[in-house]
């Protein structure tokens, strides 16, 4: 559900992660500043969290497997 | 006597030949390195016949792309960089104006650029010899450059879709930087974190600063802006104290609320330009780095950078405006009203320029120089040049000047100056269009495409990207039937303005 989710913004934002096969988004300059900006806002949007400073680190965008990982995170500081 | 930019760096390299001039992430560089190895190419460039010419740069910003800038001072010529991100078309056109034939560059770009300018000589910045020093080789050549010679063209957005490059002398750097340092008490003890392209004029202040005072250079990596808390703590390892942002990218720190994360444990000096700041956001900067000095500084390239400053010394609402300020020292800033005089307090006018300040004008482009780098109308005694910006300004009740906003279709966004009509350009010239009207919604900040034709909007999206750079991308692109005219037989823009705000409610 949160992959589902991740997934659709992530594609939506960049066309260019759509044709990404590797695994480090970042590293690889896949994603934009811009679009990464994006990625946060969209996911508190769509999750109804909001992502304190200290997770918006490139470690967190480098693919679908960590972006969940940041939503996670972001869900435990958000309820601590 | 100091004539030149060179004069200025020596010096420095003689008082403290071992501090650090630029530093990138994992590698610096001395001032005596960054000139030996400066002097190296200088003299390479001379070798290949390339003196009082025009050498293009076509690399990453960086401790390279500075021993270009000076290798390019040191062989009296005057230098262009080019942005490396941007479609090969603009570079090539740029290239075009300059009638460039040599371009620097590195091994990362060797094969593109070999593609692409075919009848170009190509210098590898890091192919030059850097073991011997031979100062006598160049020193004729250096010792023949004179105040008033080009250091520079920086390019920017035509409405003709031709960018424009203002040419800037040794004189224009050197008195702007003087002003600026003595406005800011800036010093040898100075280190920038540069956020700015060098192809864009606030990098003029941070590279110029830097080698005219004996200050240091830090390269703050791109990617570091999508990441404010990486970014705070990079100005915190390389211990910067003074910064000269575009509001968009301190913004990006306000807005992700990341200084209860980290806070900047060196900076004194914040400058921003560019565009206009967000009072929201500075008040968020000013509440947790209260001992430091805010300004905010107001200009275009053709005045080498900016004119004028305003010091934040009072409180502002977050629904205010900033001032733009006053004049720096030796540059004269006033605004001209309708009927080409002196603006009363309140009375909006055309914030017009004088001194040293201004750029010699466009290069291989007399008619346009000519518009608005034109005779000052409150002297017919003689000749005097002053630069017209097309920005409307007043003066508020506290004798400050205050921007109001550009006088013609001409936008700044992310600190770019944007011509709309450079997209229309682009987007004009493909084949299945049949015209185009591009708006920018200042509230939203946005820029919309609309279109006539039979092509669709994935379609003009691919090619827009393929023909302007990132910054100017539409941030929508509509199709339509027909675009409305008005009753003067112009495309409506204003309807067009409030096609999209009637979209928005």
């Amino acid at each position: 559900m949160i992959r589902d989710t991740l997934k659709k913004i992530l594609y939506s934002v960049s066309e260019t992660a759509k044709k990404y096969s590797g695994c480090d988004m970042i590293e690889d300059g896949i994603l934009e500043s811009v679009e990464i900006m994006e990625i946060v806002s969209e996911i508190e949007e769509n999750f109804n969290l909001s992502v304190p400073p200290e997770l918006i680190i490139p470690e967190y965008f480098a693919s679908l497997d960590t972006l969940e990982k940041l939503v996670n995170d972001a869900k435990e500081k958000n309820n601590g | 006597m100091k004539y030149s930019i060179l004069d200025y760096f020596e010096d420095n390299v003689n008082k403290m030949p071992s501090k650090i001039a630029v530093e990138e992430k994992d590698n610096n560089i001395t001032y005596k390195e960054l000139c030996e190895t400066s002097i190296a190419l200088g003299r390479h460039l001379i070798s290949k016949g390339i003196k009082k010419k025009n050498v293009v740069i076509y690399l990453d910003k960086g401790i390279q792309c500075v021993q270009a800038i000076l290798g390019a001072l040191y062989s009296a010529n005057m230098y262009c960089i080019l942005d490396v991100a941007s479609p090969i078309e603009r570079v090539k056109n740029i290239c075009g104006t300059l009638c460039a034939t040599v371009i620097v560059t590195s091994d990362k770009y060797l094969e593109k650029v070999r593609d692409s300018f075919t009848d170009y000589e190509i210098i590898l910045v890091n192919d030059v010899k850097y073991e011997v020093t031979d100062y006598k080789a160049i020193e004729s050549v250096r010792n023949s450059v004179i105040d008033t010679d080009a250091v520079y063209a920086l390019f920017t957005s035509g409405s003709t879709g031709v960018p424009k490059g203002t040419v800037v002398s040794h004189r224009s750097v050197i008195s702007y930087i003087q002003s600026v340092s003595e406005a800011f008490s800036l010093d040898e003890n100075v280190i920038f974190g540069n956020q700015t392209p060098f192809y864009f004029s606030m990098s003029v202040l941070d590279i110029f600063s830097t080698i005219i005072l004996g200050a240091t250079l830090v390269i703050v990596p791109k990617m570091y802006f999508s990441f404010p808390v990486k970014l705070i703590e990079y100005l915190n390892i390389k211990k910067v104290n003074t910064i000269y942002w575009v509001p968009t990218a301190m913004c990006i720190v306000a807005n992700r609320d990341t200084f209860t994360a980290v806070v900047p444990q060196y900076l004194s000096a914040v400058l921003f330009a560019g565009e206009v700041m967000p009072v929201k956001q500075l008040n968020y900067w000013i509440k947790y780095l209260p001992e430091c000095k805010f300004a905010n500084l107001y200009g275009p390239t053709e005045i080498t950078d900016t004119g004028t400053y305003y010091i934040v010394n009072r409180k502002f609402e977050d629904y205010e405006q900033l001032p733009i300020g006053k004049p720096f020292r030796n540059c004269d800033v006033f605004i001209l009203n309708s009927e080409n005089k002196l603006a009363v307090s309140e009375e909006e006018g055309e914030i017009c320029v004088r001194g040293s300040f201004l750029g010699a004008g466009y290069f291989n482009n007399i008619e346009k120089t000519k518009e608005v780098f034109c005779q000052n109308p409150l002297n017919s005694s003689y000749p005097e040049i002053i630069y017209r910006t097309g920005d409307i300004g007043k003066y508020n009740k506290y004798g400050e000047i205050e921007y109001i906003s550009r006088k013609d279709f001409q936008i700044k966004r992310m600190g770019y100056r944007i011509e709309l009509g450079e997209i229309e350009s682009a987007v004009n010239a493909l084949e299945k269009v049949d015209n185009c009207v591009c708006v920018y919604d200042s509230s939203s900040k946005k820029i919309v495409l609309f279109y006539v034709g039979i092509v669709n909007e994935e379609s003009v999206k691919c090619a827009v990207e393929g023909n302007v750079p990132t910054y100017m991308y539409p941030d929508k692109i509509c199709k339509v039937d027909n675009i409305p005219i008005n009753p003067n037989g112009k495309f409506d823009r204003k309807l067009l303005m409030s096609m999209i705000k009637g979209e928005e409610n």
